[in-house]
């Protein structure tokens, strides 16, 4: 079935037709709390009461933008809301890969160690970043939006995101390189 | 080309391909500018740790944890809206109540107070039966005629007042 003729008939309150709509877009939902949140528990509570928004939320559904971006846009004010209410519960720990039993072990278990590493530093890096830049840097470098739907989901003009994504790559850059060389490391 | 707009250049190719003439000014500055090497290696680390490894996927029967927590608000929306006639319905009732109580007050106080004729007659001291006699004593026509008019504008002018 179409993704219109879904969205019309959940705003009658049709529930199968949105249990369709959550199956198509869970994955991405949880996803994108995944990444400001790192835990896989509050993630799946943040895309439920996602999606509770934007089933209550549906009546005023205009269809103006995609489902989707209109559904983004919910998720990346609630994960805002959320965050300014809890930032403290932030796990930005990367466990790296289990390599045992993998030929050469020991090289690529220091690799592992190293890339977890970086990971971890550009993660503290990006938590402590303003938070629009931080929302436009998870949405065009982590999930990979367009700049369209980046802008469509932010309510943004596509200059300004291209304006915005240079200075928040620009600061996550100096962030980063200053934070792994008090390590004594390099990005 | 200056190093501001190398590094420009070197984020603008991470999300679309570079003009020819573009790519060709960005080489030949990293060709001489170890600084802005350094940094292009920079941003393609970063944009290589950026990318997640990780795939978490939604926990299991989300579906029906999803639906029972949405009939859930459903049904305790129902109760909320009735709560909320009823605490609107109660003040309104007694603002209403006070509202037509002081109307009502207020439009017995704003009628005139009017006296009968019999209370005119007796707070003028005045005894209707002199009068009448005086008229009925008349000799000439004429003139209780024009007494009867007299005593006829007079009463005109006591209903007016």
């Amino acid at each position: 079935m179409e993704e219109k003729e879904l969205v019309r008939l959940s705003q009658r309150g049709d529930k199968e037709s949105f249990s369709l709509l959550v199956k198509r877009y869970e994955t991405k939902v949880h996803h994108l709390a995944f990444q400001f949140t790192r835990n896989n528990a509050v993630s799946d509570d943040l895309a439920q009461e996602i999606f509770i928004k934007a089933y209550f939320g549906l009546p005023k559904f205009k269809g103006q933008s995609g489902f989707g971006t209109w559904l983004y846009r919910i998720g990346v004010n609630h994960i805002k809301d959320y965050l300014r209410k809890k930032p403290k519960e932030l796990s930005l720990e990367v466990v790296p890969e289990d390599m045992s039993g993998r030929p050469d072990t020991a090289t690529r278990e220091q690799e592992a160690r190293d890339d977890a590493h970086r990971r971890s530093a550009v993660r503290a890096c990006l938590q402590a970043m303003p938070s629009n830049h931080r929302i436009i840097l998870t949405l065009r470098d982590i999930e990979g939006l367009s700049y369209d739907e980046v802008a469509r989901t932010l309510r943004i003009s596509p200059g300004t995101v291209d304006s915005r994504l240079f200075r928040a790559r620009q600061m996550l850059r100096k962030q980063v390189v200053a934070f792994l060389e008090k390590e004594g490391r390099a990005l | 080309m200056k190093c501001r707009n190398a590094e420009r250049l070197m984020v603008r190719a991470k999300d679309s391909v570079l003009a020819a003439s573009e790519k060709d000014s960005l080489d030949g500055h990293l060709r001489q500018c170890p600084r802005c090497r350094r940094v292009s290696g920079e941003y393609r680390d970063l944009f290589q740790a950026l990318l997640p490894v990780e795939s978490p996927q939604p926990g299991a029967y989300s579906w029906v944890r999803l639906k029972a927590k949405i009939e859930e608000r459903e049904a305790a929306a129902v109760k909320p809206l009735y709560e909320k006639w009823a605490l609107k319905v109660i003040p309104a009732a007694v603002a209403l109540a006070l509202l037509i109580g002081s109307a009502s007050l207020l439009f017995r106080a704003s009628q005139p107070l009017q006296a009968s004729s019999t209370e005119e007659l007796i707070l003028s001291n005045t005894n209707p039966l002199v009068e009448a006699q005086t008229i009925l004593e008349q000799k000439r026509l004429e003139d209780k005629g024009m007494m009867l008019i007299f005593a006829s504008n007079e009463v005109g002018a006591l209903e007016r007042r």
